[in-house]
C-alpha cells in the first residue's frame, strides 16, 4: 500500500502571490482573540517582525505588540493599492485563521488602544473574505494542501499542517505514521501545547505578573519579560517555517491555475479597493450585520459556492471525475438524436439520450444540464428510464442546437450542472435590493404580520414561491 | 419501593436511567475483579458525559463502570502520552471567571440572573457550599452534599427562606451499572427560578461565546454535562420527597424540572452571558446510554473466562471496541485504538466517509486484494463497492486523458 499523500486535483485552486505575507501568530490559552507572539513576514523571506507580548492580557504590551502588527500590515496595505493588487495572508490552519477572526472582531472598535483597533480593523478585511468561497485573500495552509492532495488519514486530523506536510513530502520507503506521530507533538494550531505552558510559559509568565505586581524596577521586569520572548519566539518559528514549507510544497506540484482563479483574483482586487474607499469613508465593519446586509453577504457566499463548485467541476479533471462518480454529472454515450417539428410554433425540437452505467446518478425531470466541453449546448431532462444494468435519460435541447451543435449518436459526452456565472451575483443582487426596497414584517421592529385569508390559499403554490426569489 | 428505585422504575417505561436493582452484588463483583488493583478515580458529569459521546464502545463502558482513571491507564498500561490536565493558563482563566462572577457576594451572578428573569430583582439570596466546607476530604464533601440535600428538602417544603442560588451543590445519581452504583454530580450552581420555584442547574464555562461561531464541541459537552445533572437533581430530589412523604410521578418531576438548564459563557473581558438551554435530546441520549450501560458492560465480562482482568494490555485490546473519527477529541484509548485498527487495516482510519463507503468489504487490503483481482468477491456488496472503484478508476483516467 502507498504510504503517502497523492495529489488529487489537476488545478490549483489558489495561487499563492509573489507578495503574499505569512502569519504566525499564537495566544495565550484559554484566551481566544489575545495575541501573546506573533511573526509576520513575505514568504521565501526570514520574518519582519518579530513580536511577543511578555503578558498578552496587559493593556500596554497588547498594544505594542498590534502596533508592529499595524505598522507591518498598513505599508503593505498601501503597497498594494499602489499596484492595484489584492493582499494575500498565509496561516496555518482554520484554527489560525478562526484566532485572526477572534482578534478582528474582539478589538476593532478598542477605542482605548488605536493602535490595536487599526491592526484588528486590517485584519477584519481577511477575516470577513475568508467565509467566501474561491476567495484568494486568506490561504489556509492545510486546508488548502489537504484540498489539493488526499493523505491516507481521516479528514479530522488533516487540520494539522505538520501532519498534512508528512504525509505530502513522506519518502518512499519511510514509515508515515512516525513521521506523522512525529509531526504531531509540535502544535500548529494558535495556543502553545499545554505541557509547554505547565513546564516554561505558566512559571515564567508568574514570575513577571509578580513583578509587575510588586512594582520591580524596570531592568527586572525587563529581564523576565526577555526570558518569555526567549521561549515564545522559537514557538511562532517553527509555524513560520512550517508555512513556508507549505507553500514551497504547493508552488513545487506545478498545478496550473484553474481558469476560474483570474476572475477569483479580479474580484479580490475589487473587493480589496472597495474596502480600502470604505474604510477611507469611516465606514467598517459591523460585528452583527442587520438583516438587510446580511441577505446580501448570504448571497454573495452562496453565489461564490456555486461558481466555486461549477468551476471546479468544469475544469479540473478530478473534480470532474468525482462529479460523475457521484452522480452529479451524467456522463454516457448519446443515441436516438432526433429532431421533430414543434408543436406550437415555428421551428423545431431536437431530442437525444443519453445511455449510462452510472450507479447513482441524481437527475430529474426538468434539470438544465449543459455540455461539459462547450457549455452553450444547453438541454433538458425530459425522463429517464432503467433498462438493464443503464440509465436512459432523455434530454430535449434548449439552447445551442445549431451552434455548437447536437451531439452525434455514439459520441461520448459529459453533462454537467452549471458552469460559473461571473455575472449572475450582480443580477440576484438588483433583484434583492428591489425586493428588500422594503423590509417585510419579520425585520421591522413591531411589525405585523399581513392579514391574510386561510381559506383562499393561493391556487398556484409554486409561482407563489417562485414571487418570493 | 425507595425513591431512587421508584424512578429507576417508573424510567425504565420510557427508556430511562435505572436499569437494574441496586443490590446486584454479583454485578458489583465482577466489575471489581475486572479492576483489579486499578485504583478507583471519581466519576462525575464529565466522566459520564464523556462515556455517552461514544455510546457503541464496550471498552469505553467497561474502563468508565469500572471507574478506572483512562488517562492513568493510557499511560501506565497503553505507554500512550496523554495530557489531562490541560494548560494552567486556561485553567486560571477558568478560575478567574468564577472569582468574578463571585465578586462582592456574587453580585456580578445574582445580576446576571436578575438581569435574564430569573430571579426577582432584590429578592435574591446566594450560598456557596464550596465555601461553607471549604476541604476536599471526604467528610467535607459528605457535609457539602448533606447542605445540599437540606436546602432541596426546605425548598420542596415550600419554606420561602432558601437560597436562590447555590453554588457547587452536591447532588447524587444513581447509577447500578457503575462501580458503587452511586455517583456525585457537582453542578457549578443550582438556581431556582422566579417563575419555575424549583432549582435548575446552570453550568458556568469560560470558553467565548462567539454566537454562531462558538465551538460547537464545547457547547456539545457542556449540554451533556447539564443533562447529567438534571437527571443528577431530579434523582436526589425524589430520594428527599420520598423522605418527606412527597410523591412524584415522572410527569410532575418533569414539570418540577423540567430538561432545561442555564449556561454561562464569557464574552469579552469577563463579562458573562445566560443562555437557557433545552436539554431533551442530550437527557434522551444519556437515559438510554445508562439505561443500557449495566447489560453491556455485563455482556462484555460475562463472556470471557473468570479470572479475566482488564489491568493488562491484552485485557484491554480484548474487548471489543467502536473506533470513530472524533474518538481524540474525548477518548484517552483513541490513539491506540487508531494504531490497532491502521495495524487491521480497518476502513475508518481514513474517516468516516470511507467507513460507510467500503465498511462492507471488512479490511482495506482486502478491498486493494478484490481491485487487483486477487481475492473473489463474495457479497452484492462487495460486487458494487469493486464496480465503484474500478468504474472511477476508468473515469478518472478518461478525465486525465482529456486535460492531458
Amino acid at each position: 500500500m502507498r504510504q503517502r499523500a497523492v495529489c488529487s486535483h489537476t488545478h490549483a485552486q489558489i495561487v499563492i502571490q509573489p507578495h503574499a505575507m505569512v502569519w504566525a501568530a499564537v495566544g495565550l490559552s484559554g484566551e481566544d482573540s489575545s495575541l501573546h507572539a506573533v511573526q509576520i513576514g513575505r514568504w521565501n523571506r526570514p520574518p519582519s517582525v518579530t513580536a511577543v507580548a511578555a503578558d498578552p492580557i496587559r493593556g500596554d504590551e497588547r498594544e505594542r505588540v498590534f502596533d508592529q502588527v499595524a505598522i507591518v500590515l498598513e505599508r503593505y496595505f498601501a503597497w498594494c493599492v499602489k499596484r492595484a493588487v489584492a493582499p494575500q495572508l498565509i496561516v496555518t490552519s482554520s484554527s489560525a485563521l478562526e484566532h485572526l477572526t477572534n482578534i478582528a472582531e474582539d478589538y476593532r472598535f478598542f477605542r482605548s488602544a488605536p493602535r490595536t483597533a487599526q491592526a484588528a480593523r486590517d485584519l477584519t478585511y481577511f477575516a470577513e473574505r475568508a467565509p467566501i468561497r474561491g476567495q484568494q485573500a486568506v490561504v489556509s495552509l492545510a486546508e488548502v494542501l489537504s484540498t489539493h492532495w488526499v493523505t491516507p488519514l481521516p479528514p479530522s486530523r488533516e487540520r494539522h499542517l505538520g501532519i498534512v506536510l508528512a504525509c505530502i513530502e513522506c519518502p518512499p520507503g519511510a514509515d508515515l505514521m512516525a513521521l506523522v506521530l512525529e509531526a504531531e507533538r509540535t502544535p500548529m494550531g494558535p495556543v502553545t501545547d499545554p505541557a509547554f505552558d505547565a513546564d516554561q510559559l505558566a512559571p515564567l509568565l508568574a514570575k513577571y505578573r509578580r513583578a509587575v505586581r510588586r512594582r520591580h524596577v524596570p531592568a527586572e521586569l525587563q529581564r523576565r519579560a526577555q526570558a518569555i520572548r526567549e521561549v515564545m519566539t522559537p514557538v511562532t518559528s517553527k509555524l513560520y517555517h512550517a508555512i513556508q514549507r507549505g507553500v514551497g510544497v504547493l508552488i513545487r506540484a506545478h498545478l496550473p491555475p484553474l481558469p476560474a482563479v483570474t476572475e477569483w483574483q479580479r474580484q479580490e482586487v475589487r473587493a480589496f479597493l472597495d474596502t480600502v474607499e470604505a474604510s477611507q469613508q469611516g465606514v467598517q465593519y459591523p460585528i452583527n450585520d442587520r438583516a438587510k446586509l446580511a441577505a446580501f453577504r448570504l448571497v454573495i457566499r452562496e453565489d461564490a459556492q456555486a461558481n466555486y463548485e461549477a468551476a471546479v467541476v468544469t475544469d479540473d479533471a478530478f473534480g470532474r471525475a468525482r462529479s460523475v462518480c457521484t452522480g452529479q454529472t451524467l456522463a454516457g454515450i448519446t443515441e436516438n438524436r432526433r429532431r421533430t417539428g414543434h408543436p406550437t410554433r415555428r421551428g423545431h425540437v431536437h431530442t437525444f439520450d443519453v445511455v449510462t452505467t452510472q450507479d447513482e446518478l441524481t437527475v430529474r425531470p426538468g434539470d438544465e444540464l449543459c455540455l461539459a466541453d462547450d457549455p452553450r449546448l444547453v438541454c433538458v431532462v425530459r425522463d429517464y428510464r432503467l433498462i438493464g444494468g443503464q440509465t436512459r435519460v432523455g434530454l430535449r435541447v434548449a439552447r445551442g442546437m445549431n451552434v455548437p451543435g447536437v451531439p452525434l449518436d455514439g459520441s461520448e459526452v459529459t453533462m454537467i450542472r452549471a458552469v460559473p456565472d461571473w455575472h449572475r451575483l450582480g443580477r440576484r443582487r438588483a433583484a434583492m435590493a428591489e425586493r428588500l426596497r422594503v423590509l417585510p414584517w419579520t425585520h421591522v421592529e413591531g411589525g405585523a404580520a399581513p392579514a391574510t385569508d386561510p381559506e383562499t390559499p393561493p391556487t398556484d403554490l409554486i409561482r407563489a414561491l417562485e414571487v418570493l426569489k | 419501593m425507595s425513591g431512587t428505585s421508584q424512578w429507576a422504575a417508573s424510567n425504565n417505561s420510557d427508556g430511562a436511567v435505572g436499569d437494574t436493582t441496586p443490590g446486584d452484588t454479583a454485578y458489583q463483583r465482577r466489575l471489581t475483579r475486572a479492576r483489579r488493583a486499578l485504583p478507583l478515580a471519581p466519576t462525575g458529569a464529565r466522566e459520564l458525559a464523556r462515556m455517552a459521546r461514544n455510546p457503541g464502545c464496550d471498552r469505553l463502558a467497561v474502563h468508565g463502570a469500572a471507574r478506572i482513571d483512562t488517562a492513568a491507564f493510557a499511560r501506565a498500561i497503553l505507554g500512550v502520552d496523554v495530557n489531562t490536565h490541560g494548560s494552567p493558563l486556561a485553567l486560571a482563566n477558568g478560575v478567574a471567571f468564577e472569582r468574578v462572577l463571585l465578586r462582592d457576594g456574587a453580585a456580578p451572578l445574582v445580576d446576571l440572573f436578575t438581569g435574564a428573569g430569573w430571579l426577582l430583582p432584590g429578592s435574591a439570596s446566594f450560598v456557596d457550599v464550596s465555601a461553607a466546607h471549604p476541604d476536599i476530604d471526604s467528610a467535607s464533601l459528605a457535609r457539602r452534599e448533606e447542605m445540599t440535600r437540606a436546602f432541596l428538602a426546605q425548598r420542596l417544603r415550600g419554606d420561602p427562606g432558601t437560597p436562590n442560588i447555590i453554588w457547587h451543590a452536591r447532588l447524587t445519581l444513581s447509577v447500578p451499572a457503575l462501580e458503587g452504583g452511586t455517583v456525585t454530580i457537582e453542578p457549578d450552581c443550582l438556581v431556582a427560578s422566579a417563575t419555575s420555584g424549583f432549582y435548575t442547574p446552570v453550568e458556568v464555562k469560560s470558553f467565548h461565546d462567539r454566537g454562531p461561531r462558538t465551538d460547537p464541541l464545547d457547547l456539545e459537552k457542556a449540554r451533556m454535562q447539564a443533562a447529567v445533572e438534571v437527571l443528577a437533581l431530579r434523582d436526589t430530589t425524589l430520594s428527599l420527597a420520598a423522605a418527606i412523604g412527597q410523591r412524584f410521578d415522572d410527569e410532575a418531576l418533569r414539570q418540577l424540572i423540567p430538561d432545561r438548564c442555564g449556561l454561562i459563557l464569557r464574552r469579552f473581558g469577563m463579562r458573562a452571558r445566560l443562555q437557557r438551554l433545552n436539554v431533551r435530546r442530550e437527557l434522551t441520549l444519556m437515559r438510554r446510554f445508562l439505561a443500557g450501560l449495566r447489560a453491556r458492560v455485563d455482556r462484555a465480562l460475562t463472556t470471557r473466562a473468570s479470572a479475566f482482568t482488564i489491568d493488562t494490555l491484552t485485557g484491554h485490546e480484548s474487548i471489543a471496541n467502536a473506533l470513530r473519527e472524533d474518538c481524540r477529541s474525548f477518548c484517552d484509548f483513541a490513539s491506540s485504538c487508531e494504531a490497532a485498527a491502521r495495524r487491521a487495516g480497518q476502513p475508518i482510519v481514513l474517516g468516516h466517509a470511507m467507513e460507510e463507503a467500503v465498511g462492507a468489504v471488512g479490511t482495506l487490503p482486502r478491498l486493494i486484494a478484490l481491485l487487483e483481482g486477487r481475492e473473489i468477491v463474495r457479497t452484492d456488496d462487495e460486487r458494487r463497492i469493486v464496480r465503484a472503484f474500478r468504474d472511477a478508476v476508468v473515469r478518472t483516467e478518461r478525465e486525465m486523458r482529456r486535460v492531458g
